[in-house]
């Protein structure tokens, strides 16, 4: 069964935090990630260990998580090691490009960054359901307006959206399932035959999704939406342990941007 | 009460485009060197069909999806990391692109093969432009060498996917009322 | 108390009409199932009861609401909750709390209200174990037993169902049905659209539709006994009314507005139990053939 996103329910004081805290904190981790350089980066990293450790996060997961962004980061890793100027790391040239220390340096810290800002938007996905993200992406936005969207209709369309996917994901394992029954075949032949065998497996998702989408407004408007502003089940409410840590990484950030 | 600028249709075929985004990532087709994922054929699907407005909105919420941790993104990436990360700059050119094509099509009144390819096209232009600017700019790569590893893999895929694209959309655009 | 007014629908401006001049009254506490033929305006008739559909001629009032008064419509979709066919395009909630506050957050209600609707109304349908669970993991019974609780968390006064069970397995179907009929007790008007004569059966009072006009309307006793008009409109009648109607065709003194299998045994016995009397006081062989 196709799970929705990362969330591990837990009750860890990190779980415990308000969404729009913990949306904010990862920002702030974000922003000062792209903005140290090592010993900031180490710093950094200690701090995602510590909160990763107190909301009982299983390394696997972290490692999972880590997974999809490895191809890409090896290949930057290598890209700087083999193309920057420097002390040559190795007496001897590999090839035609040697491997130099400003390579490996500014390689390692590139990818360390970017392994960082990934760990630490998955720890916040990891204890958050989709729903408090939803509610807190709504209550952080609803000063604004988003491409005309108001915060509340961007919620919907979110909340919508994770309504579809589950959907469509088994709708088209089911129809792929069934053309290479049929054995359609998708590489090889012309451009002109290529083209047919995608479009066949595209034109009957998309009809049904349509059908699906005429029911799903009459259904909304049945029970009596309207685009604009509405209530929820839960409002998000700000504790004191959540103002805590909002002030403490606003006040973080602030002195090592200064800085 | 402010009246919404946005309706109820518009939402809900948004978001649909959204998810068929999200899953189309998870479609792939093997080709003969690099499988393709069928997430960019809704992007470009998302912009031809629902035009440049609905299309941006489109992906603007597909975006937030992998930003909330769904594993969306290319490849089964997630999270905001990845927006500021070295290929961040196709998220945004995803709704960019969107808006572009959208709005070239909506130029005629009923858009040829021909001018939906072009349209497509220039939209890709627009999210190729921003991915290479990113991923120069975050990894620290030349021009060069960021077109060389951002844009060129990927071009004869999309190039087919603007193509069937450019061919789902003379057959649906009749089947959506907006 | 729901009421159409020479109700005219056209999907097109050169369509020909789909409802045509539609003159319904249905009163507060009715328990009314529509039957008809399919394509004869069930589900067009029934969108007009929360506004979904504007008629095109004629008017639909709820409670002295008109549905064209656009100030009433957010009104009239509070009173009259709508279930539709097909479960899984109904839900828009992430998880099964949140689908069942759909309705009680477009009103504006506050969270704590809501909170107390959302419970009550998962522990009318059963379903408050699943209550933070995604809906896809439901079952197609539960998902309409979901929807019928964002229904319910609204407090309509009218509940009108298209098909609802049309996708349901017998034992979930029953589950369902028995719902509507503890609903109905508690008060709430339903309106039912339906293919199964057993569940036309049920209610109170039987709407009978062909062509976008009503050709009957009254008890189920009185409409579902006129097997022939049944059998007119292509609709089968209960299989146990039917095997009346046939006894009573040969012959035999049987009522046909007979809609259970438990009425059909009393019926029978009651006939069996005259013709053996009767087999007791004639004299000759006839006796063996009740004995
Ligand atoms: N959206 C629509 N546009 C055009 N015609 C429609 C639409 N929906 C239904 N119809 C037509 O209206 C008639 C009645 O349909 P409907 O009310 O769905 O019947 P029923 O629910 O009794 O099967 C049918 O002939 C159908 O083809
Ligand atoms: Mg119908």
């Amino acid at each position: 069964m196709y799970k929705l996103g990362q969330y591990l329910p837990g009750v860890s004081p990190v779980h415990k935090r308000d969404a729009r805290v913990k949306i904010i904190a990862v920002v702030a981790v974000s922003v000062i990630t792209l903005h140290t350089k090592a010993v900031g980066l180490a710093l950094v990293a200690v701090a995602m260990a510590s909160v990763i450790w107190i909301a009982r996060i299983p390394l696997v997961y972290v490692l999972r998580a880590l997974k999809p962004v490895m191809p890409l980061s090896a290949l930057l890793l290598l890209l700087h090691l083999l193309f920057t100027r420097g002390t040559p790391l190795l007496p001897f040239p590999v090839g035609l490009v040697s491997v130099t220390r400003e390579g490996l340096y500014l390689g390692l810290l590139l990818v360390g960054k970017f392994l960082l800002l990934v760990i630490a938007a998955s720890v916040l996905t990891m204890t958050t359901s989709p729903s408090e993200l939803t509610m807190g992406i709504e209550r952080l936005l609803r000063p604004f307006r988003f491409m005309g969207v108001s915060s509340h209709e961007l919620a919907m369309m979110l909340s919508l959206t994770l309504r579809f996917v589950p959907i469509l994901l088994e709708e088209a394992t089911t129809i792929k399932e069934a053309q290479l029954a049929r054995g359609a075949v998708f590489n090889s032949g012309g451009l002109r035959r290529r083209i047919q065998t995608i479009s066949c497996l595209v034109m009957p998702l998309s009809t049904s999704v349509f059908r699906r989408c005429e029911e799903l407004i009459n259904a909304m408007e049945a029970r009596g939406y309207q685009p604009g502003p509405r209530t929820y089940l839960q409002e998000l409410t700000l504790s004191w342990g959540d103002y805590l840590v909002l002030i403490t990484v606003l006040l973080v950030t602030a002195v090592i941007i200064w800085l | 009460m402010k009246s919404a600028k946005i309706s109820l249709r518009g939402m809900v075929y948004a978001s649909m485009f959204a998810a068929l985004t999200a899953v189309g990532a998870y479609i792939t087709i093997p080709l003969q060197l690099v499988p393709i994922t069928l997430q960019t054929l809704f992007t470009n699907l998302a912009g031809a069909l629902l035009g440049g407005y609905l299309g941006a909105l489109s992906q603007l919420v597909y975006v937030l999806l992998g930003i909330m941790g769904l594993p969306v993104f290319a490849g089964g990436k997630a999270g905001l990391g990845v927006l500021l990360g070295p290929t961040g700059g196709y998220l945004v050119g995803f709704i960019a692109g969107t808006y572009f094509m959208g709005k070239m099509i909506e130029r005629r009144e009923q858009a040829g093969f021909g001018w939906i390819v072009l349209a497509l096209g220039v939209g890709h232009v627009v999210i190729y432009g921003l991915g290479a600017l990113q991923l120069s700019v975050v990894a620290h790569l030349s021009a060069a060498k960021a077109l060389a590893v951002g844009v060129l893999p990927f071009l004869p895929g999309d190039i087919l996917k603007i193509l069937v694209a450019a061919f789902l959309t003379l057959k649906l655009r009749e089947l959506i009322k907006l | 108390m729901i009421r159409t007014e020479a109700l005219v629908y056209r999907y097109g401006r050169e369509q020909s009409p789909v409802l045509n001049a539609i003159n319904l009254c249905i009163e507060e506490g009715e328990y009314v199932a529509i039957i008809g033929p399919n394509g004869c305006g069930k589900t067009t008739l029934i969108r007009h009861f929360n506004a979904l559909l504007l008629p095109t001629a004629g008017e639909v009032w709820i409670d002295g609401l008109n549905t064209r008064d656009f100030r009433s419509v957010g009104e009239i979709r509070r009173r009259v909750g709508m279930i539709f066919q097909n479960p899984d395009n109904q839900i828009v909630g992430m998880t099964v709390e949140e689908d069942t506050a759909f309705g009680p957050g477009n009103l504006g209600l506050p969270s704590t209200e809501i909170r107390q609707r959302v419970d009550e109304a998962l522990a009318t349908v059963g379903l408050k174990e699943y209550a933070t669970r995604p809906p896809h993991h439901l079952s197609g019974g539960q998902k309409q037993l979901l929807a019928l609780a964002g229904v319910l968390a609204m407090h309509p006064k009218y509940i009108v169902l298209d098909e609802p069970t049309s996708s349901l397995d017998p034992i979930t179907r029953e589950h369902v049905l028995l719902m509507l009929k503890q609903l109905h007790r508690k008060g709430i008007t339903i309106i039912q659209v339906t293919h199964n004569m057993e569940e036309a059966a049920i209610a109170d009072r039987l709407i009978v539709m062909n062509q976008g006009t009503v050709v009957a309307d009254g008890p189920p006793s009185r409409v579902l006994s006129n097997i022939n008009q049944l059998k007119l409109l292509g609709l089968a009648p209960p299989r146990i009314t039917e095997l009346m109607y046939y006894l009573q065709r040969m012959g035999e003194d049987v009522r046909t507005d007979i809609f259970t299998v438990t009425d059909a045994v009393t019926e029978i016995t009651t006939l069996t139990n005259r013709l053996r009397q009767q087999a007791v006081v004639r004299p000759g062989g006839e006796v063996c053939r009740y004995v």
